[in-house]
């Protein structure tokens, strides 16, 4: 069997939004009104067959991907939207233009920029699986997605079109694990992040999780403000974030002073967002905190 | 003499009067038998179809160097010949031009689970050294990037015999293939009822003068009676049943509804096991084509080999098949189904020998799994009779050189350390090996022995054995898994613990796990048992952990339930190889699992998928507890009780852990890259002692496996996840390494409990002979484990 894929004719701005936000399982709600601007956007042309042998054009004008600066991605967490709570709001986005979906445009321009050929091959594979989910055949493109990740497994969009992909047939817990798994490998890139992010934020609230999906939707805006998903879940959800954190300052202190003093037999601990070790002191002390474990017949 | 006259005709009357009835009466019983017999056989299922078990396919494309994924052996045994014309004329055929770079390839027709792919001639475009540059379609000129070569056959599922046949219809029979088989075998086909009185009689008189039975009379019907319902016994008594059920079936059924039994029927030669049975199946054989796609030689010759399929051979026997066919031609010239110009063309059709791969169960092993695991789905009957097509997810290139591994490892083993050979084959040394791609769980190859032939006992699923060492990781996730859970207790992989004798008790009893050769380290890191696979240390370890953390963390990576005993932690429990490898997949693969699977789809005779496979996870462990070990086990590669790997050439980033029981008969390496595991278990069926560790009986085998079966992969580090921050540190101290600490150690940390001070104890001035004997000690060492 030979592949060869044509893409699409589109990859404006109309047709993004389309495949991000006109599925019929996301969120009724996802077409807020500060959303109909882009939302009601005519989708562009149909999509032309797929044609074996035939050749990608040299260069796929990607879409208008908002150049904001982006907050640093949070510190991993298996659920990302619990981290999205330490990241402070996003500022006023009315001046932020709203920006396409970058998971909705071909894929193109990255594999002309890869230079490994595994990768490129498996990126491959990996935009004909988008073009599946868009022509709504998940599970095909969920196979062919299990092909992209043999030839390279660390191709991150493999893992966001798997997440979409099940996200599509509905099962959002899967979806969810994909998307987490595609984070790891989209920390450099923040508007597939947030798009990654935003999705997140669509299955928890498929699931009625509403304060994680808020968190999601948060730091999807945090990290792509221009996008548009993001930008209506967050305003839809803003309500189901918790409150802000107490700064440590204003923290009581008692806590801290119940803790009880570290025991002599226990494997060096070390509170959190504290240094691994005290101090050295002037005299270099002894190695710290030999552990014995317990039942130890040691001295 | 009237009278005499008149007795006779009352006797021969009343002979006939109380004969003939009877005789009557058992010929149509007999005739009404026949038809019966003949209907069934009719409205019936008429042939057992097998089951086939495919490989997975195996996809080319730019960048890809073709001799790391044994290209040219895979289209030896995939049946494409080579051809010397720059562009093959043939589906199965190519050609290639080394001093060019230029190979192209004219692919299979071939019917994937999912699409039919018609078979397409493709250019590659080779850089030195084999590496594809670029690939085009050859005809249309237009650019692909990537082909795919589809799955190799690796066994059938039959009952009795393998009849390999795809039943058609006569309308997808081309005409000309239908005159040539009536030109060859029954050209009055369409004039007789069955039976060919003058067929017959020619052959009678050949009989007769010959002496003996030379030659047949039958009809087709005659013939499809015989392989329907008969055997291949000379006898007239089989002639005269054969003639009747040919007559029966004539009354009873149409001539197209005989001559489609009969072309799905015939039998055409044989491939390894399995018969070749119909022209469709013969045509793909011996040809590569549908046979609409046969040329009018081609179909002659076919229609040549029904008298004699193995002699007739036209792969083997191309001048014999050759002879044959023009005969054939001649027979369809003066019966007037082609013209004289059509027979002067035909006869000069060039026949080639072609050597055939006639090994078709490539992997004895796996296929035994696939068919346990099939045989809880579906009743022999339909495995063995309704001509599924079952696809899995076979490497037969991996599993060739996993093989080889298994196979070089275990001869160099007996040879070096005599004491291991047996003199009876079933007592004889065993190993095995399973390898898997942990993003998508597909089971590459698996070796369940050393010899199929001999015991067909797969021991990467059926042998339960102490894993040893390769346990450990067990209790170091579970610590680890504290700390990142932010738990009471906190370990980390500088971490210190003491490597001294223990005595753990428990209840009213105890146990004291000792090191390998009762060597002891002292305080140690983390970081350090691990490596060295400290038995002492880890224990300890895991009594800090707690052993019901320790067993939680094994449920969770699918050991289930194990008893609440200290010794669990060294692995004092019994586990396949397999569960071995499931484990450490989810290791390589940041946390998530991804179930092993063996079957990818199932689909029915009329190209129905019945059972398909997803690609699901499930994250068992976060990617930041899973980094964290996965460079703990990295060290054991690069300095520890693995560091074999790296000594045999194996340069990639690679984690890994070897076993040993503490009795010694049980030796194994676990290991992985980012995209490939494999797992080699070493030892006696009859749990004799080894005496060798994981690493002297078990890494050989790994390292040779995964140098060849990584050489198409891309050469993936594992990906630091956020949170996680990679430091130098003193192993001696703890602290962050300083210029004048005398080892330094890398260790993966989370962000927040890094340690950030540079060693104190390590200054310009501080160097002291302790320092020295404390560098030896940290110094990688010979294996320990």
């Amino acid at each position: 069997m030979i592949c060869a894929f044509a893409p699409r004719p589109a990859s404006a701005a109309g047709q993004a939004i389309r495949l991000a936000l006109s599925e019929e399982n996301l969120p009724a709600a996802a077409l807020s009104p500060s959303a109909t601007p882009a939302a009601s956007a005519s989708p562009s042309e149909s999509p032309a067959p797929l044609a074996i042998g035939t050749p990608l054009p040299s260069a796929s004008p990607g879409p208008a991907v908002s150049s904001q600066p982006s907050p640093a991605a949070t510190p991993g967490e298996s659920q990302p939207g619990a981290a999205a709570a330490d990241v402070p709001p996003p500022a006023d986005l009315s001046s932020v233009p709203v920006s396409a979906p970058v998971s909705a445009s071909s894929l193109e321009p990255l594999i002309q920029k890869t230079a490994d050929p595994s990768l490129g091959a498996s990126l491959r594979i990996t935009e004909e699986a988008r073009q599946q989910i868009g022509e709504n055949h998940y599970d095909e493109a969920i196979r062919t997605l299990g092909r992209a990740l043999s030839i390279d497994a660390s191709n991150p969009y493999a893992y966001f079109y798997l997440g979409r992909a099940w996200l599509m047939k509905k099962d959002y817990r899967q979806a969810l694990t994909f998307f987490s798994r595609a984070e790891l490998g989209l920390g450099s890139n923040p508007p597939w992040l947030g798009e990654t992010v935003g999705f997140e934020g669509v299955c928890y609230e498929e699931m009625n999780r509403d304060q994680d999906a808020a968190m999601a939707y948060q730091r999807a805006v945090q990290l792509a403000p221009g996008n548009l998903m993001a930008r209506a879940g967050h305003g839809r959800l803003a309500s189901a974030l918790p409150p802000p954190p107490v700064p440590p300052e204003e923290q009581p202190t008692a806590e801290n002073a119940d803790q009880p003093p570290p025991e002599e037999n226990e494997i060096r601990t070390v509170p959190e967002g504290e240094p691994l070790e005290t101090a050295p002191p002037e005299e270099p002390a002894p190695p710290p905190a030999v552990p014995v474990a317990k039942g130890s017949s040691s001295n | 003499m009237k009278r005499l006259f008149k007795i006779a005709l009352f006797g021969v009357c009343g002979v006939l009067l109380f004969a003939v009835p009877p005789i009557l009466y058992f010929f149509f019983s007999y005739y009404y038998t026949l038809q019966s017999e003949v209907i069934q056989r009719f409205s019936g299922r008429h042939w057992n179809i097998p089951s086939r078990i495919y490989s997975d396919s195996t996809l080319i494309y730019a960048g890809l160097d073709l001799d790391s994924v044994g290209f040219f052996q895979r289209l030896a045994r995939l049946n494409y010949h080579r051809v010397q014309s720059a562009n093959p004329p043939g589906r199965g055929e190519y050609s290639y031009d080394r001093a060019r770079g230029r190979l192209v390839i004219f692919l299979h027709r071939f019917p994937y689970p999912y699409k039919d792919f018609p078979g397409e001639m493709v250019e590659l475009r080779l850089a030195g050294g084999g590496t594809v540059a670029a690939m085009r379609d050859a005809g249309s000129g237009k650019a692909v990037y990537s082909m795919q070569l589809e799955p190799e056959l690796l066994s059938g599922i039959f009952q009795g015999s393998w009849e390999q046949r795809r039943l058609v219809r006569l309308s997808q029979i081309p005409p000309a293939m239908i005159d040539a088989i009536l030109a060859a075998e029954d050209h009055r086909f369409y004039a007789h009822h069955g039976v060919d009185p003058v067929r017959i009689l020619k052959a009678a008189y050949v009989d007769f003068t010959s002496g003996h039975l030379r030659q047949g009379g039958s009809t087709l019907t005659q013939q499809l009676m015989k392989n329907f319902f008969l055997n291949s016994e000379r006898t007239y008594r089989r002639k005269i049943k054969e003639a009747m059920m040919a007559y029966i079936a004539e009354r009873l059924y149409t001539k197209d509804e005989i001559l489609e039994n009969y072309l799905n029927d015939i039998y055409l030669g044989q491939r390894g096991q399995e018969g070749i049975y119909g022209v469709w199946e013969a045509a793909e054989f011996y040809f590569s084509k549908d046979p609409t796609d046969l040329a009018i030689g081609e179909m002659a010759t076919i229609a040549g080999m029904i008298s004699s399929p193995n002699r007739l051979n036209p792969l083997r026997h191309p001048e014999l098949a050759r002879a044959r066919r023009n005969e054939v031609l001649g027979l369809m010239l003066q019966d007037g189904y082609i013209s004289k110009a059509a027979y002067d063309n035909a006869v000069t059709e060039p026949l080639h020998p072609r050597e055939t791969f006639t090994e078709t169960n490539d992997a004895p092993y796996f296929v035994d799994y696939v068919k346990h695991e099939l045989a809880e789905r579906y009743p022999p009957g339909v495995l063995t009779g309704e001509g599924l097509r079952v696809f899995t997810s076979l490497d037969v290139h991996a599993e060739k050189l996993a093989e080889k591994a298994v196979d070089e490892n275990l001869d160099e083993l007996e040879a070096k350390y005599p004491r291991l050979r047996r003199k009876e084959e079933k007592n004889r040394l065993e190993s095995a090996l399973v390898a898997l791609e942990p993003p998508t769980g597909k089971i590459r190859a698996m070796v369940g022995g050393r010899n199929y032939r001999r015991s067909q006992f797969n021991r990467v699923i059926q042998s339960r054995r102490q894993p040893g060492s390769v346990f450990k990781p067990v209790t170091y996730l579970a610590a680890l898994d504290e700390t990142l859970a932010g738990g009471p207790d906190r370990f980390l992989p500088t971490s210190y613990i003491e490597d001294e004798p223990f005595t753990w008790e428990y209840g009213d009893m105890s146990w004291t796990p000792r090191n390998y050769k009762d060597r002891y380290f002292g305080r140690v890191t983390l970081a350090f048992a691990l490596q060295e696979s400290l038995n002492s240390a880890t224990s300890r370890l895991a009594n800090a952990v707690g052993l019901d953390r320790v067993r939680a963390m094994a449920a969770r990576l699918g050991f289930g339930d194990l008893p609440s005993y200290p010794s669990i932690v060294l692995g004092g429990i019994e586990v396949t190889p397999m569960q071995i490898a499931h484990a450490y997949a989810i290791f390589a693969n940041e946390g998530l699992e991804v179930e092993p699977y063996a079957v990818t789809a199932v689909v029915d005779q009329n190209g129905r998928v019945i059972q398909g496979h997803e690609l699901k996870a499930a994250q068992l462990l976060t990617p930041q507890l899973a980094f964290m070990l996965d460079f703990m086990l990295e060290n054991v590669v690069n300095h520890g009780t693995g560091s074999g790997v790296r000594r045999r050439g194996f340069k990639r980033p690679a984690a890994g852990k070897t076993g040993t029981t503490n009795d010694a008969k049980d030796a194994w390496f676990a290991g992985f890259t980012p995209n490939l595991l494999a797992v080699v278990w070493t030892g006696f069926d009859q749990k004799e002692v080894l005496n060798l560790t994981g690493a002297e009986a078990s890494l050989p085998a790994w390292t040779i496996f995964m140098q060849a079966a990584t050489a198409s992969r891309p050469a993936l580090d594992f990906a630091v996840p956020p949170g996680i921050v990679i430091e130098q540190v003193d192993p001696l101290t703890g602290y962050k390494a300083g210029p004048y600490c005398p080892v330094v150690a890398e260790g993966a940390f989370p962000i927040a409990l890094a340690p950030t001070e540079i060693c104190p104890f390590h200054t310009a001035s501080s160097k002291t002979a302790s320092d020295h004997v404390a560098e030896e000690q940290f110094a990688p060492g010979e294996p320990t484990d």
